[in-house]
């Protein structure tokens, strides 16, 4: 058990950054729309596949430079969709009960689903990460695959480029200004709505290229977007909703509770994850970063 | 002690770490038409939600007719016989106005255990009765099937009342009775207010920012001032007091 | 004529039941096994719409009532089969009202906006892992060879025999949840719903009164999932997985949160699309979820809104001929048909 310890924190790192990647985009489009999107998860499954299938097109793909623009692809795609979902969707449930949207975004994580199964089929396909993230290093007895250091490295780069984003740039204030009073930002002469489309684009993309940059870290099938949303559901809403630093430390603590947890119960994967999760809303039922702001 | 209707000593609340209210005391007799009046900002607000039980004090009690209620939530304090009325009228829009009431005096049968089983779904006809008559005592009879979503703001008011009264409670809280009504609505109001109380012999503690109201309505007054009670007497009291005079005409306006 | 609500719903009732009774004369056996399903999900439905339009609770995590209630039939059907079959559905029952309470305990003390979904959705979750790791429940292939019982002198194993009982089962199930909607608690539950600070100053126990729709609710789909087993001879955890779960929102919704009858022609609809696209890989997903959110976009109401809109429409100056409803009507309407 202490033996394993060094390879229980990089597993739990390495879950924690993939689920981050995916919760990335879902905590900051609650933040500004207040909309728990659960096809979040659909479009990130759809960035996946659309990744596979540009690496898959050339060989000329088949290398780590291949394999980045084909993620990125994967986010303009679907950041694409997002602006379509944002005009045909989002708008119309501006004034409906939290309820009905929730249900509507589950709506769409079926369509997601369906265009999935259509498209990819319902075979389970494995992707491999590219040739130069093919291989494994060594500390000590700790196997560190060089992919599942990349996952980690693309987790803490979208986290500070997210954090840039936010904090350093005009439209990440008036973002940041939204989120906090959009009656007031009216107010103030910003269009909100053009803000509220660029945060749905933004949030896509991150689905999208999230997808992308996990491609090789699962093997693809069309129940991927079901067992990610969980997950991000869990990391956003125990990082406090709509907090992307937040959202990176429960990412974190929610990868180590898995971690453990499965280390401690091999029978029964997954399980502390989930008692955890209810435990941390009990007592602090707003989340690690409270606010609720972007931040 | 137990002559006292509500009797509050030594209250601090607030939200958060910081206490808008600071050392409150005061003591209700029972039959008494108790105002208090603050500047906005005194904690007015604050002070009536924790009578009801709506947030919990952080140091000292609040005895109901001898019984420490503090800790007490607003549900029970209810049971126990305290009403509340809500400053903007909170009542159930989708139901007509008699279901409202019904359902309030469903709820108190189930409080005070008479409730008993029963099959039938309507609800009991000598309920129905009791719900029309207090309906047609605060004049709000013959609304049958319209549900109480479409009454006027007055109305609406009125019909929260007949929901308190339902429950017979021996203490009202009313928060601001006649906040948003014309000044002819507002003499309509004091009355039907004076009329409940002689009739029930109901205890009454108010807050209020019409001054007429405040001084038609009330027989003991007490003034909220950054949250603590700078003084408490009958009306002509307050009115001859120098330090209330300050506090509002020092800063301008009848109606602080 | 004016018929008094509660022989309006018997009415309807008596007339569903017999059409569903009489479906062995006209349809294939297929057929017939699916309309035992949708019978089922029509009283999964209702379960979801007492919580949801009723107490104001939206759950995803119904997928574990009705999944504890299929495993506690099929577990005690296989380990005690002289047990009386009434008996073992009682026992699903008291087991679903069981769950409920206990997973009610801890949602409940968070029951705003979007929590109590997502608390019952990790809950649903958690039951389903522990379901399919753990041998005494079969694991992920669930337990098979499910009998279908004797009931007294009737077995329910010949025939058309267990299908009738489906049927009478669940004909009695909607008429407990229809009584719970409308008597005195669940006007104590629509209180709740509609001002849930209002309803605890007329001195009503808000937490309460959720954990007891809460209960009823489970029970009533832990019944229902109790049927599932001999049904089909098969329980697997299929059935507590969340997208279990996410069916008695989707027909009800489709039907019309609004209306008592909605989960039932929501249900009834839905499967009805689902069996004209079964042969289309991945349509039905597409299918499903492209309704779902027309609906939602479109028709708040449901197809029962809609239907009682066109009906409106269709005779507009005929108001004064209009029965007029009993002096406490029982309208629910759903809190986003009213927005």
């Amino acid at each position: 058990m202490i033996a394993d310890l060094p390879s229980l924190l990089f597993n739990a790192l390495v879950w924690g950054m993939a689920t981050f990647l995916v919760a990335a985009g879902l905590t900051m489009i609650f933040g500004i729309l207040h909309v728990l999107n659960f096809s979040h998860g659909g479009f990130f499954m759809i960035g996946a596949y659309v990744a596979h299938s540009l690496t898959n097109w050339s060989a000329a793909m088949a290398n780590i430079w291949g394999f980045l623009a084909a993620s990125v692809l994967a986010g303009a795609v679907i950041g694409l969709v997002g602006l379509v979902v944002d005009r045909a969707v989002f708008r119309r449930l501006a004034h409906v009960d939290g309820a009905y949207v929730l249900v509507a975004t589950y709506a769409l994580l079926l369509v997601c689903n369906g265009f999935v199964k259509l498209v990819w089929g319902l075979n389970v396909v494995s992707a491999s990460p590219p040739p130069e993230l093919f291989e494994v290093s060594f500390i000590g007895n700790l196997v560190l695959p060089h992919y599942s250091l990349f996952v980690v490295v693309a987790g803490v780069v979208v986290f500070l480029a997210l954090e840039w984003l936010i904090n350093m740039t005009s439209v990440g204030r008036l973002i940041q200004a939204i989120a906090i009073d959009p009656w007031m930002a009216r107010l103030l002469g910003v269009n909100v709505g053009l803000i509220y489309s660029a945060t749905v684009i933004i949030g896509f993309a991150l689905a999208g290229l999230a997808g992308g940059l996990l491609v090789a870290n699962q093997s693809l099938s069309p129940d991927l977007a079901g067992i990610f949303i969980i997950q991000a559901f869990g990391v956003v809403i125990v990082g406090g909703m709509g907090s992307i630093r937040g959202a990176f430390l429960a990412a974190i603590l929610l990868g180590l509770v898995d971690s453990f947890g499965t280390a401690l119960l091999p029978q029964m994967p997954g399980v502390l994850f989930f008692v955890a999760l209810a435990a941390i809303l009990l007592v602090r039922p707003r989340g690690l970063i409270a606010s609720g702001r972007l931040s | 002690m137990s002559a006292a209707s509500l009797a509050v000593q030594g209250l601090f609340a607030g939200y958060g770490r910081t206490p808008v209210l600071k050392d409150v005391s005061l003591t209700v007799a029972p039959g008494e038409r108790h105002v208090v009046i603050g500047p906005n900002g005194a904690g007015k607000t604050t002070f009536f939600r924790a009578l009801c039980g709506e947030i919990l004090p952080a140091a000292g009690t609040i005895r109901f007719e001898g019984r420490d209620v503090t800790r007490l939530d607003g549900f029970r304090r209810v049971r126990a016989g305290m009403g509340r009325s809500f400053q903007v009228a909170r009542i159930f829009t989708d139901m007509t106005p008699a279901e409202n009431v019904v359902v309030a005096l469903e709820a108190g049968e189930v409080s005070n255990g008479t409730a008993g089983w029963r099959f039938a779904t309507a609800p009991r006809a000598s309920l129905r009765a009791e719900a029309e008559a207090i309906l047609s005592d605060l004049g709000l009879a013959g609304r049958g099937d319209e549900p109480a979503s479409i009454l006027s703001h007055g109305d609406k008011k009125r019909l929260e009342l007949a929901m308190m009264l339902a429950l017979k409670p021996r203490l009202l809280l009313l928060d601001e009775p006649t906040a948003g009504m014309a000044s002819a609505d507002r003499m309509a109001a004091v009355r039907l207010v004076q009329r409940i109380v002689a009739e029930t012999g109901a205890t009454l503690i108010l807050t209020e920012h019409d001054m007429d109201v405040v001084f038609h309505l009330g027989t003991r007054i007490s003034v909220l001032h950054y949250g603590e009670i700078v003084t408490t007497g009958t009306p002509e009291e307050i009115r001859a007091n120098s330090f209330v005079k300050e506090i509002y005409l020092g800063r301008g306006g009848h109606h602080a | 004529m004016t018929l008094s609500p509660a022989a309006r719903f018997l009415l309807v009732l008596a007339v569903l039941t017999a059409a569903a009774l009489l479906l062995p004369f006209v349809a294939n056996r297929g057929l017939v096994f699916l309309a035992g399903v949708v019978a089922i999900n029509v009283v999964l439905g209702m379960a979801f719409n007492l919580l949801f339009s009723t107490a104001g609770l939206l759950s995803f995590g119904q997928a574990t009532f009705s999944a504890t209630g299929a495993y506690a039939v099929a577990l005690l059907l296989l380990r005690l089969p002289d047990i009386p079959f009434l008996l073992a559905l009682a026992l699903a029952a008291a087991a679903g009202a069981l769950a409920a309470v206990v997973i009610g305990f801890v949602a409940l003390r968070r029951t705003e906006g979007v929590y109590f979904a997502v608390l019952t959705l990790a809950f649903a979750e958690l039951v389903h892992v522990v379901i399919a790791k753990t041998s005494f429940f079969g694991r992920n292939d669930g337990l098979t060879g499910i009998p279908r019982p004797r009931l007294g002198p009737i077995d329910l194993a010949q025939g058309q025999a267990y299908y009738v009982f489906v049927i009478v089962v669940t004909a009695l199930l909607i008429a407990c949840l229809w009584w719970v909607t409308h008597s005195r608690l669940g006007r104590s539950f629509r209180a709740v719903r509609l001002d849930p600070m209002r309803a605890a100053f007329l001195g009503i126990d808000v937490r309460r009164r959720q954990l007891e729709a809460f209960a009823i609710s489970g029970a009533c789909a832990a019944t229902a999932g109790g049927l599932m087993g001999p049904l089909t001879s098969i329980v697997s955890p299929d059935l507590a997985h969340w997208g279990e779960s996410t069916k008695p929102i989707l027909f009800t919704l489709l039907g019309g949160a609004g209306h008592f009858w909605g989960p039932l022609v929501g249900a009834v609809v839905f499967s009805a699309v689902e069996y004209g696209t079964r042969s289309l890989a991945g349509a039905s997903d597409l299918i499903t979820g492209g309704l779902l959110l027309a609906v939602v976009l479109a028709i708040p109401g449901g197809l029962l809104g809609l239907a009682a809109l066109l009906v409106a429409r269709l005779r507009p100056n005929r108001a004064g001929n209009q029965p007029s409803p009993p002096a406490i009507p029982v309208a629910s309407t759903a809190e986003g048909a009213a927005r």
